[in-house]
Parts: C-alpha cells; sequence; structure tokens
C-alpha cells in the first residue's frame, strides 16, 4: 500500500476542514449560474460563473503571467515599506524624542489616501514597475510600523531586568529580547499588510500599465469584457489567499512558543 | 587585617517620587554581607525588600547612602558580570530551549566575560534537568523553570547571587523541596547570596544570617545570626529550633509594625 494510514488520516481531516467552505462556494456558484439563465442577464452585465470559467481555463497563461507581475509588484512593496517600517520602529521604539519626530510624519502618510497619490507617482517614476511597488510600500507602510513599535516594547519586564543586570547593550537587548518578543505583533500586522499590499499593485496599475491584473481590469472594463474582469478579480481573490495562507505557515513555524499558537 | 565584606550597604535610603507624593521605600539601611554568606532579608510585603535588592544589584539608584560590590559600584560590578540575579517570575524566553536560555547571559556582553563560564550540560545535572536540555519553557513545570532560571544565572559564574523570592511562585511542596535544593547547589559552589523572602522559615532554614525590615519605610529592626550546623537536613520545618528562631523572628517584626507578617510557613 502506498497510503499509510496517517496519510489518509490526514488528508480526510483536510477534506474535512476544506469541504464546508467548498460547499458554500459551489452552492453561491451554482444559485449565480441559475440567475443568470433564467433572468437572461446579458453578459456585459454579469456573467455566468461558467462564462468566467471558461475564459479563465482558455488562456490560464494569460492570467498566470499579469497575476505574476502583480504579485511581484505587491511583494516587493511588501518588502519595502514593511522594511522602513521596521527600521523607523526600531528608532522610535529606543527614543521618544525620535517617536515623537517620526509619528506625525507616518499618521500624514496614512491619512493621505493612495489613490490621490498614485497618479503623482506616475509621473515621478515613469511606467515601469517602479511607481506599483511604491505605491504598494506606502499603504503596508504604518500597520506595520504602528505593530513593530508596540511590539518592540511589549517586552517582559523581569527579563529585560535581567538582561539590564548583565550590562547587556542596547543592541544585544533588541537582538535577543525586543526583535523576538515583538514576532506575534509583527504578524497580525504582516496579515494586514499582504492584501494592503495587493491593492497598492492593483490601483498603481490602473493609473500606468501595459501589465499586471490592474491594467487586464482597466481594458476590460472599458471593452465591456466581463468574463476577463470577472477572471482577473478570480485571480486577485487567489493570489490574497495563496500569500496569507503563506503567511499563516510561516508564522506557524516561527511563532511556535506563543499562546495563539499553543491553544490551538 | 579585617575581613573585607562582598557588599557593603551604608546608610542607603530610597524615595520615590516628590513633595507630598514623596514615598520613603528605605530608611538608612546599613548592612555588610561578608564572602560566601547566606544572608535573607526578611520583611512583611512593601517594605522595600526588593527595592534593596535592586539597588544592591545596580538596577535602581540609591537617594542617600552608597552600596560597594567587593570595593566597587554596582554598575561597575554589573559590567564585569559578577552579580546574579534570580526573580520570582523565572522569565524565560519562550522561544529559546532550556539549553539556549541558559547560554543566553554568555551571548551578551562579551567583552567581559566574567570569572569564565560552565557549561551548560554542568549547569543542568547540577539542577537535575540533565534529560530536559531541548525542552521547551511551556513544556516544564514552574519549579523545572526555576531552576533553568538558576542555571541561567549560575552560568556566567557570579560570585554574587542576589534573589528576589525565588521560590514565591511555587507551590508549597515543591517550594519545601526547592529549599533544600537550593542550599545544597550554594553548598556546591559556594557563593554569596542576598535572599529576599516574607516566608519566617523559609529564612532559617537557608540563611547564615537574617536581617529583619520594619514595614514602610524599610529599616534594618535587627540581625539574627542562625546557629543551625551545615549541611542542614530536610524536615529542618519541623523541627524545635526552628520554633524558637520563628518567635524570636515574629517578636523582631511585630516590632517592625508589621501586622500582617507571615507566621511559620
Amino acid at each position: 500500500m502506498a497510503w499509510s494510514e496517517g496519510a489518509l488520516r490526514g488528508l480526510a481531516a483536510l477534506g474535512g476542514y476544506l469541504a464546508p467552505p467548498l460547499v458554500t462556494l459551489t452552492v453561491a456558484g451554482l444559485v449565480w449560474e441559475i440567475w443568470t439563465r433564467v433572468r437572461d442577464v446579458p453578459p456585459y452585465i454579469v456573467p455566468a460563473p461558467s462564462l468566467i470559467l471558461t475564459r479563465l481555463s482558455g488562456d490560464p497563461g494569460f492570467f498566470a503571467r499579469e497575476g505574476l507581475v502583480t504579485t511581484v509588484e505587491a511583494l516587493g512593496g511588501f518588502a519595502l515599506g514593511s522594511g522602513v517600517a521596521l527600521l523607523g520602529a526600531t528608532l522610535m521604539a529606543h527614543s521618544r524624542f525620535m517617536e515623537r519626530s517620526l509619528l506625525p510624519l507616518a499618521i500624514l502618510v496614512k491619512v493621505t489616501p493612495v489613490v490621490a497619490v498614485a497618479p503623482l507617482f506616475v509621473i515621478w517614476f515613469g511606467f515601469g514597475s517602479m511607481p506599483k511597488i511604491l505605491i504598494a510600500a506606502l499603504i503596508t507602510f504604518f500597520p506595520v510600523l504602528v505593530n513593530a513599535v508596540i511590539g518592540f516594547r511589549s517586552v517582559d519586564p523581569v527579563a529585560m531586568d535581567f538582561l539590564r543586570s548583565l550590562k547587556a547593550s542596547q543592541k544585544e537587548i533588541f537582538l535577543t529580547l525586543r526583535l523576538p518578543s515583538s514576532m506575534p505583533y509583527l504578524f497580525s500586522a504582516f496579515r494586514v499588510a499582504i492584501p494592503l499590499s495587493i491593492i497598492g499593485a492593483v490601483v498603481g496599475e490602473w493609473f500606468s500599465a501595459d501589465k499586471g491584473l490592474g491594467s487586464v481590469i482597466i481594458v476590460a472594463n472599458s471593452n465591456l469584457d466581463m468574463a476577463t474582469l470577472f477572471a482577473a478579480i478570480l485571480t486577485l481573490a487567489f493570489i490574497g489567499i495563496s500569500l496569507t495562507v503563506l503567511l499563516s505557515l510561516v508564522e506557524r513555524r516561527v511563532l511556535f512558543w506563543h499562546e495563539s499558537a499553543l491553544t490551538s | 587585617m579585617a575581613r573585607v565584606p562582598h557588599v557593603r550597604v551604608e546608610g542607603v535610603s530610597k524615595t520615590f517620587g516628590s513633595g507630598k507624593q514623596a514615598l520613603t521605600a528605605l530608611d538608612d539601611v546599613t548592612l555588610d554581607v561578608a564572602y560566601g554568606e547566606f544572608l535573607s532579608i526578611l520583611g512583611p510585603s512593601g517594605c522595600g525588600k526588593s527595592t534593596l535588592l535592586r539597588i544592591i544589584g545596580g538596577l535602581m539608584e540609591t537617594t542617600a547612602g552608597s552600596v560597594t560590590i567587593g570595593g566597587k559600584h554596582p554598575k561597575e560590578a554589573q559590567a564585569e558580570k559578577a552579580v546574579g540575579y534570580v526573580f520570582q517570575d523565572p522569565a524565560l524566553l519562550p522561544w529559546r530551549t532550556v539549553k539556549d536560555n541558559i547560554r543566553l547571559p554568555i551571548q551578551v556582553n562579551r567583552a567581559r566575560g566574567g570569572n569564565g563560564h560552565i557549561p551548560p550540560e554542568e549547569l543542568l545535572r547540577l539542577v537535575g534537568l540533565e534529560r530536559f536540555p531541548h525542552y521547551y519553557p511551556y513544556q516544564l513545570s514552574g519549579g523545572m523553570q526555576q531552576r533553568v532560571a538558576l542555571a541561567r544565572t549560575l552560568a556566567f559564574n557570579p560570585t554574587l547571587l542576589l534573589m528576589d523570592e525565588p521560590l514565591g511562585s511555587l507551590d508549597e511542596i515543591t517550594r519545601a523541596a526547592m529549599r533544600y535544593e537550593l542550599l545544597r547547589i550554594w553548598e556546591a559552589t559556594k557563593k554569596t547570596v542576598v535572599f529576599v523572602t516574607h516566608s519566617i522559615a523559609e529564612a532559617v532554614i537557608l540563611s547564615d544570617r537574617i536581617a529583619v525590615l520594619s514595614a514602610r519605610p524599610g529599616r534594618v529592626v535587627g540581625v539574627v545570626e542562625v546557629d543551625l550546623p551545615r549541611p542542614r537536613a530536610e524536615g529542618l520545618e519541623r523541627s524545635e529550633e526552628i520554633l524558637r528562631y520563628s518567635k524570636l523572628l515574629h517578636a523582631l517584626l511585630i516590632q517592625g509594625g508589621s501586622h500582617a507578617a507571615p507566621a511559620g510557613r
């Protein structure tokens, strides 16, 4: 037998885990399909799911290629935004003066709607992937910054006393205590930042692109090609889910010691 | 040649806040601890015992008076890794294994190596956890975690151990066993210990001398020498001598104005 009993049981558990949402999705799709057929809804208003799936399976390479462009831009922006945020948070966690000087700036960035600055970025940084990465970075920056500052400060005071009683340097305290202690906070920030970075990349593509799912949506929209538009949206949803699942897997490995992992 | 004390506390006062809000935690405390001595500081909750320990350990400044450790300022002693702290809360790093927790003090402040390192394997044997080097703190009981904390503090071989109710968070049964465990380890390492507790029995069983602090502000009401033979055998808590010392210490605590002094734990 190729399948051990354990593997079979694991597979059954996975099936049990996935079955309820899959059933819900299938039912919703069926209702939608029947509705468009019975009421004779024109495909340029709402396409039937069968039409969207036909479009997707008709040219999967196209959606994979454009999706990859958007994913790379989103992840690039996520890395850049988080990186700058972590750097800023490190400064802010160590000095109240730095916090007072940097936080208003960060809030200004947060309250400015990304959609408002996107056209500006295109003028400044051209039509390549740079403006999309920057928009994605801008939108992910704030949640990571705020959580990282709280995380770097949320250390066990007794562990802190122990390190101080050894005359550990600020750098040593940061690396051995502050950074690992902040991981639960960082991961909840990443959870929010990952979908935001996809939004940033798509918005960037709306304003200037011949590549990526954002531009696919704009072109399909002007052609009233609803099947392509919905297929692009479906691809975006798939990217978002995949990245979130990936993040959860990393989180489970890193935060094995945390209450959130121990109680589940 | 007069014997130089390891720890010298001279006229130490500590006031928190100022003006009407001012709170005097310690008032003119003077105390010497000899090399290799086990001294307990006994007093009711909130009498400033922990504050005194934090001042000795260099985690807090005095308002008046001075503290020297081996003739040096506590901050200097810290920098030389001469002071080992054990707290009531083990405060192990949950993402590190037992062995890596014990290595922590060796990994920081590397410039000053202290008095040489003791290998983690040897420390684990000393605290009776040789089978658990790869366990994580959440997999251990409270008593085991506190043993790891003790091993962690012994790892950089400090000459002075400052213990702030290290057995305070343990259940009564574990606590009783840990007292003798602690004594065994102390006898094996021959370090100077300043031990903060509010348990009379614990102070008598462990100490060479006991300094009794009064309720706020903390003053030294009296110092009692415990003239019991060493090594001290298990079951001491039920002996006649303990009762005798308990009465004496209890009288001192009452004199110090602590109505809530816990009697003979």
